[in-house]
């Protein structure tokens, strides 16, 4: 169980940095839902959020999988995280309006 | 050719994407389903959806089989043992008539029916690193070729592509085709850049001393058998004494390899010169749990018993290249990687696909201007190339079903029907394709969808083992998937073929 | 009209059948060159045993390999790709050619 738990941490934690990414990019900021431009103060929490994800990712996977397996399996899931992001964007862009909307605010 | 680095990379991009672009997805085509290639036999050989091993194998049992070989006067006698993806015996060696390849029940040491198929690991994942093309060794120079245009292709696509920061999670759905299709390849092609590359580069690593001969050759001489044995160890028997020679107790020198790497499991057994005074038995270790594909093997000396050598741990540099290695073959027991490698290994196949759409598109104005001859002959190669292939591999799993065992025409065996099969439903693509430029795209993705449908079909009915058996039992999960998988692509061909098939794709089609 | 396209496409045709040679083609042949004289040398200079040398020198010919190939697109003188393709190719098969004589007592 704790494998597939931590498999699903890893997936997770990838996931939700790209989203993040994604979203300080003025772009996608404003196709979920945010204004033209992404707040300068919301764009630094996302990219320092993303890249900690990111991170986060990495170390699960250490954890899960050891030196050998577990950089192969971050390197792997941080690529279907980040299509996964890109598939959402695409057709299901509703589900990052919270986030956006929250973080609007920060301004 | 023109000037500046950006054009040229682009020009470089361009031509090795259209010229080498078929062989690539066929490549990477194969390599994806080599995944699985286990899985894949056990669905072509429905003799080996067998339940694992519930006590442990004796080696002896095989010692009938072993008889025979050395009576053939095989040069070889192997044995692939039990894993955790694959629960049958495999046993090979060559007699007057060819390879002989028979399964083994390891519950009760049973031969069992001769399959007559390919299947996964002996036509799909050899297909994917050497062509077939085994004169000269043509196939894998070509796949080499291939393999250095990806990696060339790789880096002049990060080259070109100018706003890959701005445009990295970006893909419009909505916008036209060619937008599309450019769109994904841009998404599928950054986004999964490390693994395409690594994944091209480890697999041209496995081969590097058929590729880069000069290195051993000039401090060699050569000799070929003499850097093996320095570089992995390898005992090789200097030819046949042509004295006849026993062999000893199987399980005791497979216990003694065991012994010697403190109860490591075992993956092979592979006998030199069987039946023959100077024949010398090699016992090789499995590893599931590391990345690197290990070299370890134990060797015996075949009448006595007695241990030669064996071979345990590996020098740094030679780990590197083991590691790369096992990178590319994934032969490790990591269910969530395996899934995880099949997964990108289709986004790159899509890729592939998508350049080769693009260009296709962006080009079709110009060409239809330009009244060029050889455009329908390259659309026709594209359409053949990519959903060919598709046809071509659903057609192959189509046939394994509907052949009855011991099947033979014209001089073929079963096995090799099946493979007739493949390429003369390839052929046949590309000659559709030409015939009707039209809509090729569409009724090609339209006859995948059938034929994937026909081939879960067929499996229930030849087998018996629906989705909700197949489902329930662990040994025949793999079943269960093959066949998820077949319905999963049929869709996705389906809804393409769909798309495809509206009015306003066809009239863009037909304008150029 | 129609000759002078012909003409003109051959002369097109030429550039571009040169560099394809010469990148891909040249470029294989000095890669194998350099390794080999990379798997010559090391065993030399280092304490790395000659095997490991000879598996190292291996791998990193495909990337020297690939760098050639970017580089044999990018060059916009023609002349000069040949030129240095020519001129290291040379250099490194006769430098590994040499040693290998040496080493055998020439």
């Amino acid at each position: 169980m704790p494998d597939a738990m931590l498999l699903l941490g890893v997936f997770a934690a990838a996931y939700l940095g790209f989203a993040a990414l994604a979203m300080s990019q003025d772009r996608h900021w404003h196709h979920v839902g945010g204004a033209r431009h992404c707040p300068r103060r919301a764009c630094v929490v996302l990219r320092c959020a993303g890249w900690a994800l990111l991170i986060v990712a990495l170390v699960l996977a250490l954890m899960r999988d050891g030196a050998g397996f577990g950089s192969l399996l971050w390197a792997t899931v941080i690529t279907v995280g980040a299509l996964s992001v890109v598939a959402t964007l695409s057709w299901r862009a509703h589900w990052l309006r919270p986030a956006a909307r929250l973080l609007q605010h920060l301004g | 050719m023109e000037q500046g680095f950006r054009a040229s990379m682009n020009w470089l991009h361009t031509w090795a994407g259209v010229v080498l672009g078929g062989l690539l997805f066929a490549i990477f085509w194969m390599g994806t389903l080599a995944v699985f290639d286990r899985e894949i036999d056990r669905w072509m050989a429905p003799m080996i959806r067998l339940p694992a091993v519930e006590k442990p194998f004796s080696l002896e049992s095989l010692r009938p089989l072993y008889e025979t070989a050395a009576a053939a006067k095989s040069p070889f006698f192997s044995v692939g043992l039990p894993t955790d993806r694959d629960a049958a015996i495999r046993v090979l060696w060559r007699d007057q008539s060819g390879q002989m390849h028979r399964f083994i029940d390891p519950n009760t040491g049973a031969v069992l029916a001769d399959p007559g198929t390919l299947a996964g690991t002996r036509f799909i994942f050899p297909f994917h690193y050497m062509l077939h093309i085994r004169a000269e060794n043509i196939g894998y120079w070509l796949v080499g070729l291939a393999a250095m245009a990806m990696m060339a292709l790789c880096v002049s696509g990060v080259i070109i592509h100018r706003k890959i920061f701005t445009d990295f999670f970006t893909f419009r759905p909505d916008r036209k085709p060619r937008r599309l299709v450019l769109d994904l390849h841009n998404v599928t092609g950054v986004l999964g850049w490390p693994f395409h590359f690594l994944i091209t580069l480890s697999g041209l690593v496995i081969f590097w001393s058929t590729y880069f001969p000069s290195t051993w050759q000039l401090t060699y001489n050569g000799d070929r058998l003499a850097f093996f044995a320095d570089a992995y160890g390898n005992v090789v028997p200097k030819g046949r004494s042509g004295e006849p020679g026993g062999m000893a107790s199987f399980d005791a020198m497979a216990a003694e390899a065991r012994r010697v790497w403190d109860g490591s499991a075992l993956r092979y057994v592979f006998v030199r010169n069987p039946g023959d005074a100077k024949s010398i038995m090699q016992i090789g270790r499995l590893d599931e749990g590391i990345v690197s594909s290990t070299y370890d093997a134990a060797y015996f000396d075949g009448p006595s018993g007695a241990l030669i050598s064996y071979k345990s741990g590996t020098a740094p540099v030679m780990s590197v290249q083991r590691f790369l290695a096992g990178f590319h073959f994934i032969q490790f027991r990591h269910w969530s990687l395996r899934w995880i490698y099949f997964g990108l290994g289709l986004a790159g196949c899509v890729l592939i696909a998508t350049g080769y759409l693009f260009w296709l598109e962006s080009r079709r104005k110009k060409h239809a201007q330009l009244g060029l001859k050889g455009v329908r002959l390259v659309e026709g190669l594209a359409v053949g190339s990519v959903t060919g292939m598709l046809i071509a591999t659903a057609a192959f799993f189509v046939v394994n079903r509907l052949l009855p065992l011991g099947a033979e025409a014209f001089g073929q065996d079963r096995a090799a029907l099946e493979v007739w099969t493949f390429y003369l439903v390839w052929l046949a693509t590309f000659a559709h394709a030409w015939v009707r430029p039209q809509r090729a795209w569409m009724e090609q993705c339209w006859t995948v969808a059938a034929l994937a449908c026909a081939a879960v079909l067929l499996n229930w009915i030849t087998t018996g083992d629906h989705l909700l058996r197949s489902l329930s039992y662990r040994h025949l999960w793999p079943i269960a998937g093959m066949d998820i998988l077949l319905l999963a692509g049929a869709a996705i061909a389906a809804v393409s073929a769909l798309r495809l098939s509206r009015p306003s794709r066809v009239a863009q089609v037909r304008h150029a | 009209m129609q000759r002078t396209l012909q003409r003109a496409g051959a002369r097109k045709a030429i550039p571009i059948i040169v560099r394809l040679v010469a990148a891909i083609g040249g470029g294989y042949a000095v890669s194998a060159g350099l390794a080999a004289l990379a798997a010559r040398v090391l065993p030399v200079t280092t304490a790395m045993p000659p095997r490991e040398a000879i598996v190292l020198s291996s791998m990193l010919a495909f990337l020297v390999y690939l760098g050639l190939l970017i580089w044999g697109f990018a060059e916009p003188s023609l002349v000069r790709l040949c030129l240095i393709l020519a001129v290291v190719g040379i250099v490194s098969w006769g430098g590994a050619l040499g040693l290998v004589r040496l080493a055998s007592g020439g």
